[in-house]
């Protein structure tokens, strides 16, 4: 349904626009009618650009995103438009999905206005009060500002907003990073609920492997835009080979977790992305480099069992 | 404090409004016999040298006041606020150029266009308000493009584009109402800041033309008659400064109640 | 043995939309050298519990009760002797690293000023502690931390520096407020370990929080906060092993690490609070007693304290 083919984008900052910033680096999957991707990376890494690339957002600077069938880069604005509401977006920030000046409801009901989907106010108000029910909202709320609600209340509206056109797709950028822990668990369950209902696929971006575990089928892990590893769920879990999955796998605190010894330190900070180094990108803070690291880069290779890994170390050929 | 404006500004508008019914006499209606004459009961306010009333032309003075300034700000308004909002929004070339004609503003005193403007139009108030209005439209213009160039960042207004929303509704549904709270209030400000400016103007010959009763020339004609009555300027005078004044109070409590509104106390 | 005890408080913002009952007739001891966590979620009180204790509220709060430390009553102290322990015997690490710091003033100087007012020394001194303190945290002074500004820091690195700045005149008592709040998985392992090394120092620290797992790696006890009181009190392995409250369950078993299974309903309205046990309208095991009656805590085991009429014999 989603095909990401060679995907990326290159900022470009400076005053000659002479350093530059690879967000996204060569990255190409694919994603089902139904199925959930997870999209795992720290902060930086270029997972919400992805997500943002996908829906054209922004403007890629190389690659194509295939939509059905239709690459999303070749066709016209006016069709991009007509396809717009099939391809959605949750963001990670209550406080700022929803416009302040606008009360709730006329927030929901924006997209049936302008795509012109409803006939009569009516009609507009039995659809919204189904879809308040559907994600279990208050519907005193619909006469409120944003400001009056909680965040939890505020994604559940944003979710109503999409849901008036039925999406296809869905990009899920860390919509619960800013909720408390409960709150999150609701607003997860719902989606879960809502897709199984409503068939539609979903990019799930977070940086919270657990959180992920529960949501997706297949993962992806990004470091510095690039995947590193990519796999199906549980294969990531049991058996994950990249060193930077295997760091983020030990650093993901658990009360769960047995012991401390087997936390991997991972040390130092993200490294910039401007103007990046030949090589691999993790080899400053990887702790199994070898010299081939600093020198070559390593590709995604197929390690069998469509589990994906690009890491000299664990090169099957 | 607020009002206090309200009700000085309130004052002015019936003032202006019912003209013609309160004002005890015709503000051109000369009688040389009655001229330079004190404060009476027929002439509440005196007579000028021309023996017209003083008091109905503060009266009538008030109607073109308030007109001039609330046609310059609401054009200036009208203006910056498109400008700036298509500048920030779209960025690139179309920013560019309007920051340009920006800055060429800035740099051209509006007095000397005012000028230029009486030497080709002839002085009025014509020239008075299309020089103030080229000038005036910069301060919004720039207060705007900072707001809209923060508020377009925020996720609603991605939800917006990615929901299909086109640019235009984009602009004046959605970054429009997030960034005009400052403009409002910039604008009650600058409303008394051009009623005295106006005056100035008629007060240098370049905007009212005889015989017409705004304040800012009746106190250049009162000005040969400080000493013997001083009334001509002090009435005239007096009603400037309330105006001014009440707008200015209107615009501080503005901002105030504006304010506030932003702050929630959030109990974690 | 006990450092500070907050004594049936009681704190009520007064508002426009109404009284927000924010802490109500709340009791809680921290032991001297103990790591306290004080879980719960937006909403419940726990941040207005810590900013309390550092008598840093608003002016439109109505506060009852008292908080017990050194022999004195903090709320009955002038605000002059206050400022005299803040910083120094109390000391806050506050949220946001963002906004917590001043954006013009360089890091280092933000330390030092610290060391400045409270050590009484002068600034050459101050700043050559202030660099110690930095480097202690892996900070390389020389390069980076000290002559930075705030923005040119990563978030990771700008709570460190919060941390720093909450130790540098050695108090006995820390709050941490939210720590780790909108860090990454690798970032939020690295700050669990400088806040780690705090505590091994013999001092005590109030550990507020809604992440239950950093609780777990940081607590020797844990205090679960629900609608401006505490439900249940215990040494963290017994509140993760056999945790008591339903609502300590439902949110153990929320956690991504465990079943992500949501507890149904909604917080509730600090203006508008429900008879009874707070949390009685969610409790899938609630009885006719919980609608009516303010349970009392219980022990239920050994130092683990539940406030439920579950656990009540009587």
């Amino acid at each position: 349904m989603i095909k990401a083919d060679n995907l990326s984008k290159i900022f470009y900052s400076g005053i000659f626009k002479k350093c530059y910033t690879k967000a996204v680096d060569n990255v190409s999957f694919e994603i089902e009618k139904g199925q959930t991707f997870g999209l795992v990376g720290e902060s930086g890494c270029g997972k919400s650009t992805l997500g943002r690339l996908l829906l054209r957002l922004i403007e890629p600077t190389a690659g194509k995103v295939f939509f059905n069938g239709m690459n999303l880069f070749d066709i016209r604005k006016k069709e991009l438009q007509r396809l717009r509401p099939k391809m959605q977006i949750i963001f990670q920030n209550p406080e700022s999905s929803l416009n302040p000046r606008m009360k709730v409801y006329d927030s929901i009901a924006e997209p049936l206005r302008i795509h012109k989907v409803i006939r009569s106010r009516e009609e507009e108000k039995e659809r919204i009060s189904n879809l308040i029910e559907m994600i279990n909202l208050n519907p005193e709320h619909l006469g409120r500002y944003p400001h009056e609600l909680s965040g939890g209340e505020i994604q559940r509206v944003v979710m109503a907003r999409i849901l008036t056109m039925t999406p296809e797709f869905l990009v899920a950028d860390e919509p619960t990073s800013s909720l408390d822990v409960s709150v999150q668990a609701q607003i997860l369950a719902l989606m879960k609920e809502l897709q199984h209902t409503l068939g539609f696929g979903c990019l799930f971006i977070s940086h919270d492997l657990n959180l992920v575990r529960h949501m997706s089928d297949r993962i992806a892990v990004m470091y510095l835009g690039k995947f590193v590893e990519v796999a199906n769920t549980g294969e990531i879990f049991k058996g994950a080979v990249h060193p930077y999955t295997q760091a983020l796998l030990s650093v993901t605190l658990s009360s769960n977790s047995v012991s401390e010894e087997q936390r991997m330190t991972v040390e130092g900070e993200v490294a910039s992305q401007v103007n990046p180094s030949s090589g691999c990108k993790f080899y400053p803070r990887c702790p199994r480099a070898e010299e081939i690291c600093l020198e070559l880069e390593p590709s995604l290779q197929d390690m069998g069992n469509g589990h994906l890994a690009a890491c000299h170390l664990s090169d099957p050929g | 404090m607020a009002m206090v404006g309200i009700a000085v500004i309130f004052l002015f508008i019936l003032m202006a409004i019912f003209a013609p019914f309160i004002a005890p006499h015709d503000p051109l209606e000369q009688n040389i016999v009655e001229r330079l004459s004190s404060p009476s009961t027929e002439y509440p306010f005196g007579t000028d040298d021309l023996g017209r009333c003083v008091l109905s032309r503060v009266i009538y003075g008030a109607r073109i006041s308030l007109l001039i300034a609330i046609a310059i700000v609401g054009i200036t308004t009208a203006v910056g606020t498109v400008l700036g909002l298509i500048s920030g929004y779209y960025g690139g070339i179309i920013d560019e150029v309007i920051m340009r004609a920006v800055d060429v503003n800035i740099a051209f005193p509006g007095l000397v266009l005012a000028i230029v403007l009486a030497s080709i139009l002839g002085p009025g108030f014509l020239s008075l308000v299309i020089a103030l209005s080229v000038v005036g439209w910069i301060g919004y213009a720039r207060v705007i493009r900072g707001s809209v160039l923060s508020v377009k960042e925020k996720e609603f207004v991605e939800a917006a584009k990615a929901l299909g929303v086109g640019d235009w509704r984009i602009m004046f549904q959605h970054i429009l109402p997030n960034v005009i709270a400052p403009v409002m209030v910039l604008a009650m400000l600058t409303m008394g800041f051009t009623i005295l400016i106006v005056s100035g103007f008629s007060f240098l010959g370049l905007g009212a033309q005889p015989p017409t009763p705004e304040w800012g020339y009746m106190l250049n004609e009162g000005r040969s008659f400080m000493r013997t009555a001083p009334h001509l300027m002090i009435f005239p005078g007096l009603a400037i400064i309330m105006t001014v004044l009440g707008f200015n109070l209107l615009g501080d409590a503005l901002r105030d109640t504006m304010d506030p509104r932003l702050k929630r106390v959030k109990i974690e | 043995m006990t450092l500070l005890h907050a004594k049936n408080l009681t704190a009520h913002f007064l508002t426009e939309e109404g009284v927000v009952k924010a802490i109500n007739k709340l009791d809680l001891e921290i032991r001297e050298g103990e790591t306290l966590g004080l879980i719960g979620e937006t909403g419940c009180g726990k941040t207005v519990l810590g900013l309390s204790i550092m008598r840093l509220l608003p002016r439109n709060v109505k506060i009852e009760g008292g908080i017990l430390y050194g022999g004195n009553d903090l709320l009955k102290l002038s605000e002059e002797t206050m400022r005299g322990i803040r910083g120094k015997e109390i000391a806050l690490i506050p949220q946001n690293p963002s906004t917590s710091l001043n954006p013009v003033l360089k890091v280092g100087g933000q330390i030092s000023e610290v060391i400045e007012l409270h050590q009484g020394l002068k600034r050459g001194k101050a700043w050559q502690k202030a660099i110690e303190l930095l480097k202690s945290y892996g900070l390389n002074p020389s390069a980076k931390g000290i002559t930075q500004y705030p923005h040119q820091l990563s978030r990771g690195m700008k709570q460190r520096v919060l941390i720093a700045m909450g130790i540098a005149c050695n108090p006995s008592l820390i709050i941490a407020d939210e720590p780790t709040k909108g860090l990454d998985a690798i970032v939020r392992t690295q700050v669990v370990e400088s806040l780690r090394e705090l505590s091994s120092e013999k001092r005590a620290m109030l550990l507020i929080t809604h992440d239950l797992e950093v609780a777990f790696a940081l607590c020797d006890r844990i205090a679960v906060m629900y609608a401006g009181g505490i439900i249940e009190l215990a040494p963290t392995a017994s509140i993760f092993n056999s945790p008591g409250h339903p609502y300590t369950r439902g949110l153990l078993n929320s956690l991504p690490s465990r079943e992500l299974k949501p507890i149904p309903g909604f917080s509730p309205s600090l203006i508008d609070l429900p008879q009874g046990c707070k949390f009685h309208p969610r409790c899938g095991h609630c009885i006719e007693i919980c609608r009516q009656n303010y349970p009392e805590m219980i022990e239920t085991e050994k130092d683990h304290y539940v406030r439920c009429f579950l656990y009540d014999k009587s």
